[in-house]
């Protein structure tokens, strides 16, 4: 934590979370663009800073008795979360803040989100938003075990908690490579911590928008803004843990690290548009009977193979 | 004030309009959802998303309540639109730069936020004045009853409807939730405004002695069931196939050469059928059997593909698929099959009829795929009660 | 710096939990317990216990979601501003929390404890794993099967449904080079073993305060979570000051972190089946369970 960080880096930070969320965003409204067979796509590229100046200017609504005080610390939590685990990520080489136990620091930030929703959620007083806040608790307990064995996989094959030296210890051969089913699995994490696309439900249409389905205006900015960042993470965080960091030819490590990004956070938004939304009940079965099963027979090949 | 206005400038380009559909007014509402379609808006799903109200028709004056509980609920800047039945695209597309302009104007949309009561803390548009001893808000609590684990739990009455995205207009299902589980539900149809069964037209008109094609009644068929299975999609949260089946509605509708239409559904019907995923998330529940057929006299698609939501997704591509091959027959048309059965016998009040028994005990999620997947259709029912002779085509 | 911050993270921990038994929303009730907790989790990540702090937060942001949808599945109103509370011999419980508190703030400032021994080892976590892997093998294996029993007795007691999981982790991790983690807290500012302690003994005695007076089941529990907090941060507390060199300290505050989740499981199985049966949710409806 106490690590020595150049100041420039803490305020580049935000602005480049921010930026690469600005992007998701963006790439997002193109892809739908394109699914609703508009003839310009590229026009949308500029919709999300449109819809951003909508909700500044738009009036906060209020629900009848709802319990603001929660709903804030619900919905700022979102980015804050996103920030906080964003601080451990090195970006080529370096964190901004270089802690041993980065993985688990990532986790917890990512746990964090589970309050953020449900405080969202619940704070309101809107049926149609608790239940949604309720989804995505279930949600939690259907993706957190094969996540954290995913994490932990990747961990134990480099044998750091460190996320900088998990990406080290990648010099060759990219943990990707031999542990597809963490880097999928990380991949589903990665989607249902950002409740996004597929594993949407807490906020899916069914339920008018769900845990967000009351807010409105400045609230509905950040609340959105923060799941951005978090997709934007969650591409950033699988980038040390299975693609090899900031390894690559020619380009300087930061580059490779942003490219890595890049790639993997345009894959989870095009996830959105290829697949429908995963119903809870449905996917928690997956989960437990197959996800976990299948993570803890990587995590064993793993165990196995660094075993002096 | 300068950069407000900009703001206001530079989000009116983008509304989402929140469509408010009214029975007996399909027609103007694919009007408006093509409109807005092609300037590439997004259309929202909730009052606290929107800042547009778009109504397609002359709703009732009890549909008319829920419509205005929904713009109060909207927050400013703000702008509704009324179409009527009858417009045009032209007038809606007019309409719609109208409502743009107003969103732009600041000072106007500053004048209407002073006059509207205060936000927050509000209380539903002036109904009972008991108050509710100790509770907040004057507010009832939450009553309990039994739940299916044995637990005596909570359970909160919940309406659906009559204003939400991908569901049928003027339909309202009142819902006992105890968590996210349907512990029973009510069915009521808001709003009896006149108005005429769109998707029925042909056959109805063929009735009256009308020369109506073969060809035109499949097309309707075709486009009626493309507008069910893109709200299912919808519902199941699917938007970019949802997006894809309306625009193939569209092109239905719009007259499109059969050739086309064919290569282009084919590749759909192709993609939605094949979806493993789909099929897993929808199947399973819902079920409509021949005892469930038998009890509500169903008749059409959800009599013809008997099982769950997934048969009866199903069972609407393959009658699509017929009827895409047919859309150039020039035969006069016979009989009295429409989409949803026997348009005189007014089919969609058996399938309203079947929901509450088919909702009860379903998660959420699943109840709002079952109503997608019988999507009744609610203009029959106003159209009939409003001239039963023969509605006007 | 750090005594700033010391300071300012005890007064939320307290703060936190006194709130817990005043706000009268069990939704405000368990998230103030939940800043209470957190604000523990980050004294330890100060005090150079990295690994433990962030499981500390990770665990009980989970446990108190499980928590707060009990409390919902019980009590469902949106928003929970219906105000409610529900004690029982409210005095006799503050004169009780407060006599301990004064009993063990006298005792924790009259004891002459022992001077530090060792300096923290460069790698804090793995030295937990060496001593879980090793030495305190069984206390591990205690852990998991506790963790096992109390899963299979909750799921069995509560409902045919499954609960929630819960798992403790322990990783292996390289020995690196670290700045000199022996720094700061000694020099200049007061956080000594004696302010830990006494931030202990005011946790412990809140949580007393709210297990004896608190009515409803789940607010006891938030009691009792407040003691277990308490001694999870005298456990830190023991081991940076006391005995860095030896990592009985973090297995303390690891066995106290399960104690919680599985005070927490093992209590919901017991609210849900006792509500299954007699439709009660508070302590002096179910006083024949005392035999």
């Amino acid at each position: 934590m106490r690590e020595a960080t150049a100041v420039w880096t803490v305020v580049a930070l935000p602005i480049l979370l921010a930026g690469l969320a600005f992007a998701a965003a963006a790439f997002n409204s193109v892809l739908r663009a394109v699914g609703a067979g508009h003839p310009e796509p590229a026009r949308a590229l500029t919709d999300p800073l449109r819809e951003a100046a909508r909700s500044l200017i738009v009036q906060r609504r209020g629900t009848l008795a709802p319990d603001r005080l929660l709903t804030r610390i619900g919905v700022i939590s979102l980015p804050v979360a996103a920030l906080l685990a964003a601080v451990v990520v090195p970006i080529g080489t370096e964190p901004v803040a270089r802690l041993r136990i980065g993985v688990v620091w990532f986790n917890a930030m990512e746990v964090a989100v589970w309050g953020a929703v449900w405080l969202t959620g619940w704070g309101v007083n809107s049926a149609y938003a608790l239940i949604g806040g309720y989804r995505f608790i279930a949600q939690g307990l259907a993706y957190e075990l094969p996540h954290m064995f995913a994490l932990i996989t990747a961990a134990l094959g480099a044998g750091s908690l460190d996320l900088t030296k998990v990406a080290a210890a990648q010099d060759g051969l990219w943990f990707v490579v031999w542990m597809p089913v963490a880097f999928v699995v990380y991949l589903f994490s990665a989607l249902a911590m950002a409740f996004w696309g597929p594993l949407g439900h807490p906020v899916a249409g069914d339920l008018a928008g769900g845990a967000a389905v009351e807010l409105s205006g400045p609230d509905r900015l950040v609340f959105l803004a923060g799941r951005y960042m978090l997709l934007v993470v969650a591409a950033a965080v699988a980038v040390p843990l299975f693609l090899g960091g900031g390894a690559g030819p020619l380009l300087p490590a930061w580059t490779w690290s942003l490219v890595k990004t890049c790639a993997v956070l345009a894959a989870l938004v095009w996830a959105r548009h290829r697949l429908l939304v995963l119903r809870m009940d449905r996917f928690m079965e997956l989960s437990w009977m197959v996800l976990i099963p299948a993570m803890l027979l990587q995590a064993l090949v793993v165990a196995i193979v660094v075993l002096p | 004030m300068g950069l407000s206005a900009r703001l206001a400038r530079c989000a009116a380009g983008r509304p989402r309009p929140l469509i408010a559909a009214v029975p007996g007014a399909t027609g103007v509402r694919l009007a408006a959802e093509a409109e807005v379609r092609r300037r590439g808006w997004r259309p929202a799903s909730s009052p606290g998303e929107t800042g547009l109200l778009l109504i397609c028709g002359e709703p009732g004056a009890a549909l008319d309540e829920a419509i205005e509980t929904v713009w109060w609920a909207m927050p400013g800047p703000r702008a509704q639109v009324r179409v009527d039945a009858a417009a045009a695209s032209a007038e809606i597309a007019e309409a719609l730069d109208r409502a743009v302009i107003g969103l732009a104007d600041v000072a106007a949309q500053r004048v209407a936020a002073g006059t509207r009561p205060a936000m927050g803390g509000w209380s539903p548009p002036a109904r009972h004045e008991e108050h509710h001893m100790g509770a907040p808000a004057g507010l009832a609590m939450a009553d309990r009853a039994a739940d299916r684990d044995g637990l005596t739990l909570d359970v909160l009455r919940v309406p659906l409807g009559p204003v939400l995205a991908d569901w049928p207009a003027g339909l309202q299902v009142v819902m006992t939730l105890q968590g996210d589980v349907v512990q029973g539900a009510e069915v009521e149809v808001v709003g009896t405004g006149e108005g005429v069964a769109f998707w029925d037209e042909p056959w109805l008109a063929a009735r009256e002695g009308r020369t109506v094609t073969s060809g035109a009644a499949a097309r309707r068929l075709a486009a009626a069931h493309l507008d069910s299975v893109g709200r299912l999609l919808g519902v199941a949260g699917w938007p970019s196939a949802a997006a894809r089946a309306g625009r193939l509605r569209d092109d239905v509708l719009a007259g499109r050469p059969a050739a086309r239409v064919t290569a282009s559904y084919g590749a759909f019907a192709r993609r939605i059928g094949r979806s493993r995923l789909l099929r897993w998330m929808i199947r399973d529940f819902g079920v409509i059997d021949d005892a469930v057929v038998d009890r509500f006299d169903l008749t059409g698609p959800a009599a013809r593909h008997p099982g769950d939501v997934a048969a009866r997704l199903a069972g609407w591509l393959a009658e699509t698929t017929a009827a895409i091959a047919a859309v150039d027959d020039e035969t006069a048309l016979a009989g009295d099959e429409g989409p949803r059965g026997p348009v005189t016998r007014a089919p969609s009040a058996g399938l309203i009829a079947a929901l509450p028994a088919l909702l009860e005990g379903a998660e959420f999620s699943a109840a709002r795929l079952i109503i997608a997947s019988l999507d009744p259709d609610v203009d029959q029912l106003v159209a009939a009660a409003v001239s039963p002779e023969a509605p006007d085509a | 710096m750090q005594a700033v911050a010391f300071w300012g993270l005890a007064a939320v921990a307290v703060a936190g939990g006194i709130a817990v038994f005043v706000v009268g929303s069990m939704a405000r009730a368990t998230f103030a317990l939940l800043a209470s907790f957190l604000a523990a989790g980050v004294e330890l990540l100060l005090i150079d216990l990295h690994y433990l702090g962030a499981l500390v937060i990770l665990m009980m942001i989970m446990e108190m979601l499980i928590m707060v949808v009990f409390m919902v599945m019980y009590m469902m109103n949106p928003a929970g501003l219906m105000p409610m509370v529900m004690v029982h011999n409210n005095r006799g419980a503050l004169a009780i929390s407060a006599g301990v508190f004064v009993a063990l703030a006298t005792g924790i400032l009259l004891t002459p404890w022992p001077q530090r021994r060792g300096s923290p080892p460069r790698d804090v976590t793995f030295d937990l794993g060496q001593a879980l892997m090793g030495p305190k093998m069984l206390v591990m294996m205690v852990i998991g099967v506790a963790i096992l029993a109390t899963m299979i007795a909750s799921v069995v007691l509560a409902t045919h449904r499954g609960r929630y999981d819960r798992h403790v982790r322990f990783d292996r991790a390289e020995p690196e080079p670290d700045l000199d983690p022996a720094r700061g807290p000694r020099r200049r500012c007061r956080v000594t073993l004696e302010t830990f302690l006494l931030l202990a003994a005011a946790l412990f005695a809140v949580g007393l305060y709210g297990a004896l007076s608190q009515q409803s089941i789940v607010m006891v529990m938030m009691g009792l979570e407040l003691m277990v907090n308490g001694v999870l941060i005298a456990g830190g507390g023991f081991w940076y000051y006391v005995a860095p060199g030896t990592a009985d300290g973090q297995v303390l505050v690891l066995v106290a972190i399960t104690v919680m989740a599985l005070e927490m499981a093992m209590g919901f199985a017991v609210v849900t089946a006792l509500f299954r049966a007699r439709d009660v949710d508070v302590t002096d409806d179910a006083g024949d369970l005392k035999g």
